[in-house]
């Protein structure tokens, strides 16, 4: 536990779109401005500013968290940027929370955004660089090739289905029905998903989230400050991250040890000590369905192979007993990389407020997390929140 | 406020135009093995936490991130990155001890501007991309603030040319200073013009190197008897950069982030704002004019910075500064801290001063960057 105890008393998005036709700058404005007026604050209340962003390849500027920075409100204030790959949205409001837990300020606007759509002729041209230039870039490899060695070494580890996989797809789409940014709600099913175009077996199109522009935003305050604001504040009372080997060829992919890691430290932090009793519900990073499943058993909400039993039997659905990705998760409601995480963690601050409308979880809940996944598949970040 | 940290350990390696010999995992595998050794820890056991602090496109990786755990023994530990220079890595860690995300936290900042074949093209993409970048370079952006900023003040080149030779000619006292040399201000005044008023002498040329600085609580530092240089105070700020906004009042750009870094680092480490509070101060000058203006920034008088740049005294950069040491990248602002921690340990050599208690480091991330940070060092 920090050294103050440390609130989240704002939350503010942006759509989630294929291609916005606000510039970064302008996106990461509404988000922030979405997020202050949630919170009751302008921006002269705020004492200093995180940003969440990951490849600067996506905008093709140099340096991106100075170039957003007046869109993200940092101007005259210390303001950083941090950044662990796709794990950076739920990661930014960890690093928030130390600049308030720390003492060092009583306000942190914790801001992330992603334009993926300048980058041509695709937004995965980005990817292509993270890999080794050695010994990885001269075979040609994408992110979707290797997902799908993991997807696939999941699957034999554990004797999946590509349908029970499938399931995770339809849940989420389905519940970004309810979500007013979602790009890709839909109602669709499991024939659906198998039908869906094969990408690399055994990823089919519609395993898989999409390619956005987003941002998202959420108001970090001391307890002082918070309950000058809010009733109702949000508390962050457990944050973990890891960072596992860049060599993922030296690792066994069915388990993700770092994301397990990650979470022992965020638990350890929250005294969770069974996470499948005192967790309520999680938004669980899902830019592929099966990721889902894999990072449910990573942060010990599920035993190893056991989350696509528990998804089989609803579980996981927002009436059942550990509702996951009540939102819509990064399938339906998008997936702009740094913002997606943010939502997710805007997400759970709207359930434990009962404030989500009609995404709400049947459940009573008190205690959510948030958790995204990133890099070469080595990257956990986990945020623990309680009413 | 936050409770105090201690440096523990550094380490460094490189310091040279072009490292040939090793690669960046290399460079920063040294570097950090060095600091390791030098606070006697051990980074699987003892360490919290690893910072590092790159960008993108200077390392030619897209998440850059992912390649940064193995070689600083932070492979399945807590790792990051913060794109900013390491200054602002180091405050972040400060906050991490505080916060109490553990007692020992590593920074690691690196160049190897070397790598980069097209250090232009990488430098222009930092610009914004609509207005800015079409009709401006970064020299002539550079250009256009000196000459913005000599025609405010008044000033002609004379004051640059003697800043440019002191520093070139106390670098040769420095073994970490690539670009020292034994020239004078007329040597200066003679060199070639990038864009006027802009000289190529006036600019910080690229370097590589790699710093990992370990930092520490106070509690671990008195449980274990460790030897720490204190961090006093820490403050960064960032202002709209002067091309695209005046955010002050005067006739020429002013360095609005220093100025308000200073200000909160001196209230940080209850310090008056005065540079005679230090034995050293170590200022950034990536460009010539850049330490005039931040001696602005410090000082918040015109004459006072005009007077100490005029006499250069031997306080006043006492590293030879980025003009004789070169442009880090992002480990710019860490090779000043590692020069001021040298200084406070007393084991700078040839450009060792006497009696060296507390320092001053104050930083700017680089063009086009309007952020800027200070840190004070005590022992």
């Amino acid at each position: 536990m920090g050294k103050r105890r440390v609130a989240i008393i704002g939350a503010g998005m942006t759509l989630f779109r294929r291609r916005m036709l606000e510039t970064g700058r302008e996106m990461a404005f509404e988000a922030s401005r979405a997020a202050l007026d949630s919170a009751g604050m302008e921006i002269k209340d705020i004492e200093s500013v995180v940003l969440g962003s990951a490849p600067d390849a996506f905008d093709g500027v140099h340096m991106k968290g100075e170039y957003l920075l007046d869109g993200a409100g940092g101007v005259g204030k210390p303001y950083s940027r941090v950044y662990v790959g796709g794990g950076t949205g739920v990661f930014a409001p960890i690093a928030g929370w130390w600049h308030v837990a720390s003492g060092a300020f009583d306000t942190c606007l914790v801001v992330a955004e992603e334009k993926m759509s300048p980058l041509h002729p695709h937004p995965q041209y980005a990817f292509w660089s993270i890999f080794d230039h050695t010994l990885e870039r001269p075979l040609g490899t994408t992110l979707l090739w290797i997902f799908a060695l993991e997807m696939r070494r999941y699957m034999h580890v554990h004797n999946v289905k590509e349908e029970d996989i499938a399931l995770v797809s339809v849940k989420n789409k389905r519940n970004a029905l309810d979500h007013p940014a979602a790009q890709l709600a839909a109602k669709i099913t499991v024939d659906d998903v198998m039908k869906s175009e094969p990408m690399v077996w055994p990823v089919k199109r519609l395993d898989v989230s999409p390619p956005s522009d987003g941002a998202a935003a959420v108001i970090l305050a001391s307890e002082d400050v918070a309950k000058k604001y809010t009733d109702n504040p949000i508390w962050i009372d457990g944050v973990g991250w890891n960072v596992d080997t860049q060599y993922w060829t030296n690792r066994d992919l069915y388990f993700p040890e770092y994301l397990r890691q990650a979470a022992l430290m965020a638990y350890k932090m929250a005294k969770i000590e069974n996470p499948r009793k005192q967790i309520d519900f999680a938004e669980v990073y899902d830019p592929f369905d099966y990721k889902e499943l894999h990072h449910m058993e990573g942060l010990m909400l599920a035993d190893k192979g056991e989350a696509p039993k528990l998804t089989k039997e609803g579980i996981t659905q927002r009436d059942g007993d550990l509702p996951i990705c009540p939102s819509g998760g990064l399938l339906g409601v998008g997936n702009p990389i740094a913002a997606a995480g943010l939502m997710k963690v805007c997400e759970v601050f709207w359930q434990l407020r009962g404030e989500a409308g009609k995404r709400q979880v049947k459940k009573e809940v008190n205690t959510g997390l948030a958790q995204a996944w990133g890099d070469l598949m080595q990257v956990g970040t986990v945020i623990v929140l309680r009413r | 406020m936050p409770s105090r940290v201690g440096v523990i350990g550094i380490g460094y390696e490189g310091f040279r135009p072009v490292v040939s010999d090793l690669s960046v995992r290399e460079l920063m595998f040294e570097a950090a093995s060095k600091a390791y050794n030098d606070a006697n820890i051990d980074p699987r056991k003892d360490v919290s936490s690893f910072i590092s602090c790159d960008e993108d496109f200077w390392e030619g990786w897209s998440i850059t991130d992912e390649m940064v755990p193995d070689q600083i023994g932070g492979a399945r530990r807590a790792v990051s990155t913060v794109s900013a220079d390491g200054l602002i890595g180091i405050a972040q860690a400060a906050m991490q001890i505080s916060s109490g995300i553990g007692d020992i936290v590593v920074v690691e900042a690196h160049s190897k501007a070397a790598d980069v074949i097209s250090k232009d093209e990488v430098e222009m993409l930092s610009l914004e991309p609509s207005y800015v970048r079409p009709i401006l370079t970064l020299d002539s952006l550079a250009a256009l603030e000196m000459s913005y900023y000599m025609n405010g003040r008044k000033l002609d080149r004379n004051l640059f040319d003697k800043i440019v030779a002191t520093e070139k000619k106390r670098g040769l006292k420095n073994p970490r200073a690539s670009y020292s040399a034994d020239i004078d201000e007329k040597d200066v005044s003679e060199s070639e013009e990038l864009i006027k008023p802009l000289k190529k002498l006036d600019k910080a040329e690229y370097a590589e190197a790699a710093i990992t600085i370990v930092l520490a609580s106070e509690s671990y530092i008195k449980k274990e008897k460790k030897d720490a240089v204190y961090v006093d105070g820490v403050a960064w700020s960032s202002s709209l950069p002067w091309y695209e906004a005046v955010t002050n009042e005067s006739n020429y750009p002013e360095a609005v982030y220093m100025k308000d870094s200073f200000k909160k680092c001196c209230k940080n480490a209850k310090v008056k704002e005065d540079l005679s509070s230090f034995d050293i101060i170590e200022v950034d000058d990536q460009y010539s004019y850049k330490l005039l203006q931040h001696l602005d920034a410090l000082t918040g008088d015109e004459k006072e910075s005009e007077e100490i740049a005029e006499n250069m005294p031997d306080y006043l950069n006492p590293s030879s500064g980025s003009i004789a040491i070169g442009n880090l990248i992002e480990a710019t602002s860490q090779a000043r801290i590692l020069e001021a921690l040298l200084q406070l340990r007393g084991e700078a050599g040839a450009l060792q001063l006497k009696r060296v208690t507390r320092a001053l480091v104050a930083s700017w991330r680089g063009l086009s960057s309007p952020t800027g940070g200070a840190i004070i060092l005590s022992r």
